[in-house]
């Protein structure tokens, strides 16, 4: 199993005279002084029989197999040169399940309680026998089942001696069939156990299990660092969910996370056995990670054939883990025979190979999109595309993880290391972008308001004989309220005209600059009210969800009124809501039938036009201010201003205008 | 004051009986309908069968209509009046009661103020 650990032989001097010879040839000889002793010659015999265990079983025919360093081997997963090739590549290329090794020796000298210290790398788990006695194991035997774990290293204490001295070790070891599949020289042993004090064996032990928890460090971390990209992915993607790049990002983030940190709980604790990992990290993570970045970068990209490669990349996913399932246990060797391994392999590799250019494929389409985007995300996906053969590479023997401080990092970890700087850095970019783009919103809004202040009068006109008052509060920078008074050029009379289009922000502001630009075209030709809305009525019509209530009011020099509706509150006079028949809003049918009324304005009267914003206003609570509220408000003198302010501290949500019309005196014609 | 975000339009598709046991289409809003509402409004009308001739709105679980909304269903209603059905609708607050009155939505749309009643005058 790949957890290759040949450091702790510095810790290993070899003074001992250590010789090996052919069985069953006398015990070696050891002198232990404050050292310890690395047991490199062993016989080693395939297969499985308890009789291995015992120490009188002659294993003369048995092969001699030398567990020493040997130059050139570089350990593909430690900065170490003493890695020692299993059984698979000495001589057993095919070699699965039981395989037994025996050693022979004899301590010299007086103290007599040894313990060993087995290599923290191993293929995949195994039972140490000494002199017959069971002494322990790493990974679960039961009669029928073998559970493996990644390698840990483990110590051992060994019974005394026999009559003559001797001590026979025995090792049962078990290879699961898929173990050849993504490790190099697979099989046994890759360092030589130690024998030696319990203190000096304890003080190794530690060591070794610190060096574990050093190299493998990157897993957290990365994992960690991963857990907290995915969270800040799915916290983009709750503000937006109409950007679903995020969600799939949130998800990529987070299968990381799950590989990275599955990967440190089982190398560093038996929690985790090497079956569940597989199905987290080889069966699960790499098939389903590979596919959220896929469709990260689809989204991001947005690319057209959005959909078309979602189901590529998903049923790219099923066949993946459809072929890597039969790889594995309980399937190889039951219901796909052994011999198919190689081909099933070949198979797996060719869907991840469609995958990487599928996932290259949609980087191109993001260069076309986005250039700059596109060229900083390539290098990030070939990196993620050549991490989905690392397991190929590993087994052709090329080196995929390198050692800065003694960390592992794996091509996957440099991998994902980039995809985060890159995701990083094209998030920033797209964010100050946005900045840019709401910064160019904000001056557009900001210009709209100075229009609008142009179009709504800041400064009412003066007409003799009435006094107006209008406050105008929008809910926003722009509004979608407006309101005209337009004095008559010779009769005397005004034409008021209020309204509210629906909607608020810039859409309803543009909408209000096209009313008020129709209203003043319109007077040119005609100050009847019912007309006036007649032709804004037909401007409105066929521009989508361009609608408006409202109210055109002309007051005649005499003080009587005309007043045509389209939706729009009706007027109160002095207090009482002027009776009248309801009609659609502006812009909802061409053949609008409008309402229309007329009264008498008597001097002192007062008129108070005001938008829906008022009635509607709401309260934390939800209530509503209402009519009956507008109607208390009403019972006494009161301004519009204070009409407007009630209503806006009751709880705005929408523009609020009012104005008032109080006949002071009898307006007077200006002479022609 | 804090803007709350306002509650999301819901519209179920409910089948009913009239007074003489034809049946008809209820649409149940709830939330606020607001210019936001378009797609659930209009996704519901288009769930509704196409030999549907009466048309129920139950408004008794909305709380909140803006002039937006407003806008939205008097679009609804003309589409049902083109679409040859008739409408019906109960669960109005006063306020907006008074709104469908000023807005001319009274020529599209009878209200009334239950279920029961409203489906006895089909």
């Amino acid at each position: 199993m790949k957890k290759t650990f040949a450091l702790f032989l510095l810790f290993v001097v070899a003074s001992a005279g250590l010789r090996a010879e052919n069985a069953p040839a006398p015990a070696t000889q050891i002198t232990l002084g404050r050292s310890m002793v690395a047991l490199t010659e062993w016989k080693f015999q395939p297969g499985d029989n308890p009789d291995y265990a015992q120490p009188a079983y002659d294993d003369s025919a048995w092969k001699l197999m030398s567990i020493e360093p040997r130059a050139n081997y570089h350990d593909p997963y430690f900065s170490s040169d003493l890695y020692i090739p299993g059984w698979t590549a000495r001589g057993y290329p095919n070699l699965t399940g039981y395989a037994w090794y025996r050693t022979r020796f004899k301590v010299m000298g007086g103290n007599k309680n040894l313990w060993l210290e087995m290599p923290p790398d191993v293929d995949d788990v195994y039972q140490v026998y000494a002199n017959g006695q069971l002494v322990g194991s790493m990974g679960k035997f039961t009669a029928n089942h073998v559970t493996a774990f990644y390698s840990h290293p483990e110590e051992f204490h060994l019974p005394t001696a026999d009559t003559n001295g001797d001590v026979v070790l025995a090792l049962r070891f078990y290879m699961q069939p898929e173990s050849v599949l993504w490790n190099f020289g697979a099989g046994g042993m890759h360092a030589p156990p130690v024998i030696g004090l319990p203190d000096t064996v304890a003080l190794l032990q530690q060591r070794n299990q610190d060096v574990i928890l050093h190299t493998d460090l990157s897993y957290l971390l990365l994992g960690l660092l991963a857990l907290i990209a995915g969270i800040a992915a799915f916290w983009i993607y709750r503000m937006d969910r109409s950007e679903q790049a995020y969600f799939w990002l949130a998800l990529a983030f987070a299968m990381e996370a799950v590989v990275s940190i599955s990967n440190f709980i089982a190398s560093t604790t038996y929690w985790e056995s090497y079956a569940a990992n597989v199905l987290i990290n080889d069966l699960i993570g790499s098939a389903l990670g590979p596919l959220f970045w896929l469709l990260f970068w689809a989204y991001w990209f947005r690319l057209r054939a959005i959909r078309m490669v979602g189901r590529i990349g998903w049923t790219l996913v099923l066949l993946e883990v459809l072929t890597f399932s039969c790889l594995l246990q309980p399937v190889m060797g039951t219901l796909i025979p052994l011999g198919w391994t190689h081909d099933l392999w070949l198979l797996s590799t060719i869907w991840t190979f469609v995958f990487a250019v599928l996932l290259v494929a949609v980087t191109v389409g993001g260069i076309r999109q986005d250039r700059a985007e596109g060229w900083t995300a390539l290098p990030a996906v070939v990196l993620l595309g050549i991490t989905l053969f690392s397991t190929d590479l590993e087994v052709i023997g090329v080196p995929v993880s390198y050692f800065p401080f003694g960390i592992r990092l794996g091509i996957g970890d440099v991998s994902l290391f980039v995809l985060i700087l890159v995701v990083l850095g094209l998030v920033v970019r797209r964010f100050l972008r946005s900045q840019m783009r709401q910064q160019e919103m904000a001056q557009d809004v900001k210009h709209a308001w100075e229009v609008q202040q142009v179009l709504i009068p800041a400064e009412l006109p003066h007409v003799p004989g009435l006094t107006i008052e209008s406050e105008y509060r929008p809910a926003r920078e722009v509004g979608g309220d407006f309101f005209q008074i337009i004095p008559h050029a010779t009769d005397g009379s005004v034409l008021i005209v209020v309204g509210d289009v629906t909607g608020k922000g810039l859409q309803a502001g543009m909408l209000v600059a096209l009313i008020v630009g129709a209203i003043r075209e319109r007077v040119e030709t005609s100050f009847d009210p019912l007309a006036m809305l007649q032709s804004l009525n037909r401007r409105l019509m066929g521009r989508g969800h361009a609608h408006a209530t409202c109210l055109a009011l002309r007051i005649a020099a005499d003080g009587s009124a005309t007043l045509a509706n389209a939706g729009h509150l009706p007027p109160y006079l002095n207090g009482k809501e002027l009776p009248m028949e309801g009609a659609l809003p502006l812009g909802m049918v061409e053949s609008a039938q409008f309402s229309v009324m007329h009264f008498q304005l008597a001097p002192a009267d007062t008129l108070m036009l005001m938008s829906d914003g008022v009635a509607e206003a709401q309260d934390e609570q939800g209530h509503l201010f209402g009519f009956d509220r507008i109607n208390q408000l009403l019972q006494q003198p009161i301004s519009a201003a204070e009409v407007a302010a009630s209503a806006q501290n009751f709880g705005q949500e929408d523009d609020i205008s009012v104005l008032s019309v109080t006949r002071t005196a009898t307006m007077k014609a200006v002479p022609a | 004051m804090t803007t709350q975000p306002a509650p999301m339009t819901r519209v179920r598709v409910d089948q009913a009986k009239t007074g003489n046991l034809s049946s008809l289409t209820v649409l149940r809003f709830s939330g606020d309908i607001t210019g936001t509402s378009n797609d659930a409004v209009f996704g519901a009308y288009r769930q509704v069968p196409a030999d549907t001739r009466k048309l129920l709105l139950d408004f008794t679980k909305v709380e909140y209509i803006n002039s937006s909304g407003i806008a939205l269903l008097i679009e609804l209603l003309m589409a049902a009046q083109k679409d040859n059905r008739t409408a019906r609708s109960f669960g109005l607050s006063p306020h907006f009661q008074k709104v469908f009155m000023m807005v001319g939505l009274n020529q599209y749309i009878h209200h009334f103020p239950d279920e029961n009643s409203a489906c006895a005058a089909f």
